[in-house]
């Protein structure tokens, strides 16, 4: 369980980059879902113990992070996969792997063996290995860092912006993963692309300059948006500027737009269609920007 | 310390051993020494024949011998010197610094492990390597040697190496390592300690700052200019208590900067 209790966080400069938040994750799988800059990042940093908040509490497992103690307890038991991922370019792939290990506490040789066998396994680069990290695609760097980061079987798995990289079939691979991962421990997903949240997430945050602007399960979200999910259809011109345009597919005979809003009497063919959990997302980030009532 | 934190340390002392040897820097460095020794052979060959012909023997009389050994083992110090004095402050400036801007230092942090931890272990891992690397020199050099006189007198030569070069590293190498550990750019890193060891070079080395002095002076001086027989202006008038002394000082400097390293990165958290 984290418990996360007025989290503030402002930076050097007056960024505020958290403001109050309040949040508490049980197991299972967490989505974290926001613009850029809406302060995920700073968020993640902070449960896993880079950062030391402005004010307010985080409590990891009972470990509570302003202690450098408490920092170590709950440092014991994560599993951390930063956005921007850095390597030792002249260590092979098992090599970082097992000095990873060796950090995270993973004390018994054979055991470290076994666990990076079944990890490069799980992530397909069994055969690339023993090849040096500075000879790998970016992709495979991105495969790397997931299994670094399932090293030492954490209980907490903290992944930012885990899919950015991967082609897509590995992109479901590694969803799949991270749900599987999630019957085990708790994991924290923070993305920008909401459909690894729709794939995988039962429970989300969605945070925007700072702040949580909606918590509950992926379906609440799209029951928001339900009622303002339209398709239009014209030769060629755009929609009327109050609509927000979700998505574009060029036909035949006109153009077919996704489009949040009311349309009302301007668009008498609308059709009213089922909304995705991006329409969720859209919709409740323009309202939260203003933009919609 | 608890069975966890010894297999870290050893983990980062083993991981940096690798990582120092490919990165190439210190294969040029030993294949430069070991050139030297050759360069030294060559030099000294004719010298050892004309030698050889004046006294009229074969086999050069034991205190020759002795006298002719102090006077090669004083020739590898001046290139050893170099290499510690001048190019290994360098090598090892970007020890910490590279895992800040390679992006490995989160990484690093999220895990359990200890700042002294990883500080000892970055030192261990620099100390062990290059003395492998000064270990094939030795070696090399001393064959060489050995071939050149049939057999000399090993003990200026383990003395050198033993306490001028292992000293000179451990003090300098270790330097090297805390000094920079605040900045997140190898090339800053590398620019601070040559700005560092060239200051150095102005500031002397007599007196209390000779013993601190990162030049090390005494240690330097001594087996360079105090070894060669027979040449009594050359003779330095650091002693072997001067080394002693300056080995002393340097490793209470280390200490201080080794808390200061600690200190700076413990409390990194509460500064972000």
């Amino acid at each position: 369980m984290i418990e996360i209790t007025n989290l503030t966080k402002t930076y050097a400069g007056k960024v505020h980059a958290l403001n109050g938040i309040e949040l508490e994750i049980g197991s299972g799988m967490f989505g974290l879902v926001g613009p850029n800059g809406a302060g995920k990042t700073t968020l993640m940093r902070i449960i896993a113990g880079l950062l030391r908040p402005t004010a307010g509490s985080v409590r990891v497992f009972g470990h509570d992070l302003a202690s450098q103690r408490g920092r170590q307890e709950a440092k014991a038991l994560l599993g951390y996969l930063p956005q921007e991922l850095g390597f030792y370019p002249n260590l092979s792939g098992r090599e970082f792997l097992d000095y990873m290990a060796i950090l995270k506490g993973v004390t018994d040789s054979r055991e470290r063996k076994q666990q990076i066998g079944e990890l490069v396994e799980l992530v397909r680069l069994t055969e690339v290995a023993d090849r040096r990290l500075k000879t790998y695609s970016g992709g495979m760097k991105r495969r790397i860092g997931i299994a670094q980061a399932l090293l030492g079987k954490p209980k907490l798995l903290i992944v930012d912006e885990p899919t950015v990289g991967l082609d897509p079939e590995e992109r479901v691979r590694f969803r799949n993963l991270l749900s599987e991962m999630a019957g085990r421990c708790t994991v924290i997903l923070s993305t920008h692309i909401v459909e690894d949240i729709s794939h995988s997430c039962s429970d989300l945050a969605v945070m925007d300059k700072g702040r949580v602007v909606f918590r509950g399960a992926p379906g609440d979200l799209i029951t928001q948006a339900r009622g303002h999910v339209w398709t239009i259809t014209t030769k060629g011109e755009q929609p009327n500027g109050s609509l927000a345009v979700v998505s574009t597919l060029q036909l035949h005979d006109g153009v077919s737009y996704r489009v949040l809003g009311q349309p009302g009497a301007l668009y008498p063919s609308a059709q009213a269609v089922e909304p995705s959990l991006e329409d969720g997302y859209i919709w409740l980030m323009r309202r939260s920007a203003g933009v919609m009532a | 310390m608890n069975t966890r934190w010894l297999v870290q340390l050893a983990g980062v002392t083993r991981y940096e051993f690798f990582l120092v040897w490919r990165g190439k820097t210190m294969l040029v460095m030993v294949v430069m020494l070991l050139v030297m020794g050759a360069i030294f052979w060559g030099i000294m060959n004719e010298g050892v024949q004309y030698a050889r012909m004046t006294v009229g023997v074969e086999v050069f009389p034991l205190e020759i011998k002795a006298d002719m050994s102090r006077t090669l083992a004083s020739m590898i110090w001046g290139p050893l010197c170099i290499a510690l004095v001048g190019v290994l402050p360098v090598l090892a400036s970007d020890m910490i610094p590279k895992d800040r801007q390679s992006g490995v230092y989160p990484l690093l942090e999220s895990t359990p492990l200890p700042t002294g931890v990883y500080l000892l272990g970055k030192l261990f891992g620099l100390w062990l390597s290059v003395l492998s690397g000064l270990l094939v020199v030795m070696v090399g050099v001393g064959i060489i040697f050995w071939r050149l006189l049939d057999g000399f007198d090993l003990r200026p030569y383990l003395e050198i190496w033993g306490i001028g070069a292992v000293s000179l590293l451990i003090l300098n190498g270790g330097l090297a390592v805390l000094l920079p550990c605040g900045l997140s750019n190898r090339r800053a890193a590398l620019i601070l300690m040559a700005a560092v060891m060239g200051g150095a070079l102005f500031l002397g080395g007599e007196g209390v700052w000779g013993y601190l002095n990162p030049i090390r002076a005494p240690i330097v001086m001594h087996y360079f200019t105090g070894f060669i027989p027979g040449r009594p202006e050359l003779i330095s008038h650091f002693t072997g208590r001067d080394v002693f002394l300056s080995a002393a000082a340097g490793a209470a400097e280390l200490a201080v900067f080794g808390a200061l390293a600690w200190g700076w990165l413990r409390w990194g958290f509460e500064r972000t």
